[in-house]
């Protein structure tokens, strides 16, 4: 078997360069999908028109919890180029199916979970405010939206839980009545006779209420699909801008239809963003194949942005009720936490995803001796819930490091002090915490103290002077992060063409990540096959066989091991084919760069491309000594290829720390981030461009979250922030330029050696930021803040209520 | 209907639209230039940023009867995939973009600032990027590929006629 290796020295520091001096693993390979994206050539889902196809537009509901009494189609009939009313009934009596949840697992604690029927149309209640009750199928947009603002919906309105904090009153009315406390489910984990007797001991509690706010994932392109029927095979076909087609093919077939997966082809082209939001089957994914095959005619549905603030499943919605107990020297003894998520109306597919595996994470990179965790998942009458970039990791990582810094400023130590005597040491790796999390490697402190320098964190004073000679207040924040990255299985084939070309078939799938570029630089790296010939294929049911998808930061990791075993199939059937070609025992050829070699006689050698063409031969191959004409095993007659697996079983903790500094105008509450320092241990860099890119963009998000984002209904259930007129997005002009660096640990439980690196910043970000802003309004009084830090939430921390003048 | 006529990309098209139809849906409908992208209905994303009459407009906002007689350039009319306009390569080169869906907005945007003179100053780049959202970048990249062409290219960004 020919091995691969790849591997960076443990804790070498490193500033990405972009110099590039060769185009394997490791180099900053500039992007092979950009010049097709940079002329306006990208093949999103908008950009396809069918023959004859229609528009799909859904009907939804203006209200947030209401019985329907009446549904009256009749004052649109007459309606121009209307073609079809479609309503929840007509899809019962079409016998397809409901959404399904498949993220809870069948060893959740307390008794199972609360199901909830979800139809992509509503047929007797809506439970949130943009519930679809009718699709209009008509020849133009503009006629579906005259028909849809003809049809007369009665409905009979019944108590909202609009929130979080409504849902967990007292006496809150039910979403589901069913689900008493509007609770799905309650998980527990650790030993909450251990954690309670860690604070018996304890000299000192720090208790407080951390709330994660709901945000919404905002991909660029707002998701759009086409479905079409074929009525002679009798197969449906959806193109659609979802984050992983094969995923949507398994619902679809197993789930919706009940038919062969054979029957459903799911392609996607270039998708514009994901970030979670789009990973699950939507209903309108749904309702086009639906429609379609009633009409006979292709039909497609655009959401336009604020269809998909409505309707788009939303990310985070946290309270986590948490002590923790210490020593007086700021030992941590235990801790005892209680975490509500919002899961939203009804389950979708990953909805339960965040609570389930964010809370995992809750014991961070300390060292905490003894700890319960209660989650309970609970339904409001909002939007269903799902994963947004880091997908509980940044919920758990706010806990942990807020409560530190809340314990740092009671003990009276330093941020830093105070993680320094909890971390978990090298020497203890593998380390599992009181909670059942495996940490294989990671050096928690060094991490901290290069970002500490890269930082320059202990000359602040001299900035917070310059700042407040300008009138600004100024502050810190730190956080040490660790999440947990990849995850279930993974395959990938490698085929070489009669030309020499390779593609690989990706059961991973990239929409915005790289990954032509990134597989491919490791094709090219194991293959010796110039980058150029080779091109990655992704997204198509119909051509690859299965797959998982990019999600939680999994690709490098189960994508590029599953590669590698492919790879590694590919050299070896080639070898046997080479031995015949060179006239030599397989095992004395040794395969460099992409050269078939006879190390050990006369250094003869063939090329893979040679021995790749000669796989195609219409009529055997030529010898090399000889000359003579032998014919080729059956196996190796049909073309060059390989199928790699892989499973991240166990999974990989990337970590790392996360500074941040702040300006704070006293005067109107503004906060300016003027200061982002990042240094991850993602393990093995495939490509240091790409990478950083990835967590430049998670910082972003982080930020987004902390200082602008939240989605607000009012009483009532009503979505405030429906535009992006109301629901503030990061701009160019919020941030500075970041300080980035990095710092190894490869981890061994992949053949790569690489760690998850996509969500970081999201997941270490936003705690620092929150510290640095109750830092800068440490003369105020302040002790702690909820994001998002906006001007008015800031100014109100600044001035409470009774003590302005 | 009205009849419109707009030279795009240095090609005269007459179409028949209705009063309403929006430019952008005009050049993607009725010219088959789905480059340009819509990424939001209230004009804050400038995903659909095309030049109009060579300064960037957002496409979602103008209606199309109101470019008659307009010249507007598009992202298909800038560089091909082998020969990339300089504002194209160097977004390959700075990694500019990830998903690509607000890209052919930033890289108008980023030619008209460059035109106007103050893409040599990082705080006035941002400034000048506020109405084009990216999702992905994080921007400091976009920020870089735009001041990196004010520095050595900023004639293939002329008066805003780039073709």
């Amino acid at each position: 078997m020919n091995k691969i290796v790849n591997e960076m020295p443990a804790g070498t520091v490193v500033t990405p360069s972009r110099q590039l001096n060769h185009s394997g693993i490791g180099a900053p390979v500039r992007r092979r999908e950009d010049p097709r994206l940079l002329t306006g050539k990208g093949r999103f889902a908008d950009n396809i028109t069918m023959t004859r196809q229609l528009r799909g537009y859904v009907l939804r509901s203006p209200v947030a919890h209401a019985k329907i009494k009446r549904i009256d189609v009749s004052p649109a009939l007459d309606v121009p180029g209307l073609v079809a009313i479609l309503t929840g009934e007509d899809y019962a009596a079409d016998g397809w199916g409901d959404i399904p949840c498949v993220s809870i697992p069948p060893n959740i604690t307390g008794g199972g979970y609360h199901a909830t029927p979800f139809p992509p149309l509503a047929t007797d209640r809506v439970l949130a405010v943009g519930t679809g009750v009718a699709f209009i199928v008509a020849e133009t947009l503009a006629a579906a939206i005259d028909v849809a603002e003809r049809i007369e919906v009665e409905y009979d309105e019944l108590p909202v839980v609009p929130t979080l904090e409504a849902a967990l009153a007292d006496n809150a009315p039910l979403v589901w009545p069913q689900a008493k406390g509007n609770r799905c489910f309650t998980h527990e984990l650790g030993d909450a006779a251990a954690a309670d007797a860690a604070f018996e001991r304890a000299e000192h509690v720090v208790r407080a209420r951390i709330r994660n706010q709901r945000v919404a994932g905002n991909p660029m392109e707002p998701r759009t699909c086409i479905g079409a029927w074929d009525p002679g095979d009798m197969r449906w076909q959806l193109t659609s801008s979802t984050a992983n087609p094969h995923r949507i093919r398994l619902i679809l077939a197993d789930q919706i239809l009940g038919v062969p997966a054979h029957r459903v082809h799911v392609v996607a082209g270039d998708v514009g963003g994901g970030f979670g939001t789009k990973g699950g089957i939507y209903p309108e994914e749904i309702l086009v194949l639906w429609a379609a095959q009633r009409t006979g005619r292709p039909v497609k549905w655009v959401s336009d942005r604020s269809e998909a603030f409505l309707s788009d499943f939303n990310g985070r919605d946290q309270i986590a009720d948490a002590e923790f107990a210490f020593n007086k020297d700021g030992t941590v003894l235990g801790a005892r936490i209680v975490v509500n998520h919002n899961l939203g109306c009804q389950l979708g597919p990953s909805t339960a995803h965040p609570p389930l595996v964010g809370t995992r994470m809750l014991s961070g990179v300390y060292a905490i001796p003894a700890m319960h965790v209660t989650v309970n998942g609970i339904f409001t009458n909002s939007r269903t819930l799902t994963t947004y970039r880091g997908a509980g990791r940044p919920e758990a990582t706010l806990v942990v490091e807020r409560m530190m810094d809340l314990a740092a400023e009671e003990l009276g130590l330093a941020p830093d002090e105070i993680r320094r005597r909890n971390f978990i040491r090298p020497n203890q790796m593998p380390y599992t915490t009181c909670i059942g999390e495996t940490y294989d490697c990671g050096e928690f402190e060094a991490i901290m103290d290069e970002a500490l320098r890269l930082a320059d964190w202990e000359d602040f004073a001299a900035r917070r002077a310059d700042s407040e000679a300008r009138g600004r207040l100024r502050g810190r924040g730190l956080a040490v992060y660790i999440e947990v990255c990849a995850t279930i299985s993974e395959r990938m084939e490698v085929r070489f063409d009669s030309a020499g070309g390779v593609t690989i078939l990706a059961g991973t799938f990239s929409y915005g990540q790289g990954h032509e570029t990134s597989f491919v630089q490791m094709a090219h790296e194991w293959l010796g096959v110039p980058i150029e010939k080779i091109r990655l294929l992704q997204g198509d049911t119909d051509k690859i066989a299965t797959g998982r998808g990019s999600f939680g930061s999994r690709s490098m990791t189960v994508g590029g091991s599953a590669l590698k075993q492919a790879c590694e199939s590919v050299i070896d059937k080639g070898t046997r084919l080479a031995a015949i070609m060179l006239e030599v025992d397989p095992a004395e050829i040794v395969f460099e760069s992409g050269l078939y070699l006879w190390k050990a006689g006369d250094q003869r050698s063939v090329t893979i491309d040679e021995v790749a063409k000669a796989s195609f031969a219409w009529k055997g191959v030529t010898t090399y000594a000889s000359g003579a004409l032998k014919s080729i095993p059956a196996d190796l007659w049909s073309g060059l290829e390989g199928i790699g697996h892989f499973s991240a079983n166990p999974q990989n903790y990337p970590n790392g720390c996360y500074i941040a500094e702040v300006e704070v105008e006293p005067e109107t509450g503004q906060v300016h981030l003027v200061g982002v320092t990042a240094v991850d241990d993602v393990g093995n860099v495939v490509n240091p461009l790409l990478l950083e890119g990835q967590i430049m963009g998670a910082i972003a998000q982080a930020a987004g979250q902390a200082l602008k984002e939240k989605v607000v209904h009012d009483e009532t259930g009503q979505l405030l922030t429906g535009a992006y007129t109301d629901y503030a997005m990061p701009q160019a002009g919020d941030f500075p330029r970041f300080k980035l660096g990095l710092r190894s640990v490869p981890t061994a439980t992949n053949p790569l050696g690489v760690k998850g690196g996509a969500e970081a910043g999201t997941v270490g970000l936003p705690p620092a930021i929150v510290s640095a802003v109750v830092d800068a309004l440490r003369p105020y009084g302040v002790r702690d803040l909820k994001m998002p830090l906006t001007p008015m939430s800031v100014w109100e921390a600044m001035n409470p209520e009774g003590e302005e003048e | 209907m009205n009849e419109v006529t707009i030279t795009v990309n240095g090609v005269p098209e007459t179409h028949q639209v209705e009063p309403r139809m929006l430019l952008v849906h005009f050049l993607r409908e009725l010219c088959g230039l789905t480059g340009t992208n819509v990424g939001c209905d209230t004009t804050q994303c400038g995903c659909c940023t095309v030049h109009l009459d060579g300064r960037a407009v957002k496409s979602c906002t103008l209606l199309a009867v109101q470019a008659d007689g307009s010249e507007v350039a598009t992202i298909e009319g800038l560089g091909t995939s082998d020969r990339l306009h300089p504002m194209q390569e160097s977004f390959r080169e700075h990694h500019a973009l990830q998903c690509g869906y607000c890209t052919s907005g930033m890289v108008m945007q980023g030619i008209d600032v460059v035109r106007s003179g103050i893409g040599h100053d990082e705080r006035a780049v941002r400034e000048a990027l506020e109405g084009n959202l990216c999702r992905c970048t994080g921007y400091q990249n976009i920020v870089d590929a735009i001041m990196d062409v004010a520095r050595n290219a900023p004639d293939s960004c002329g008066d805003g006629s780039v073709r």
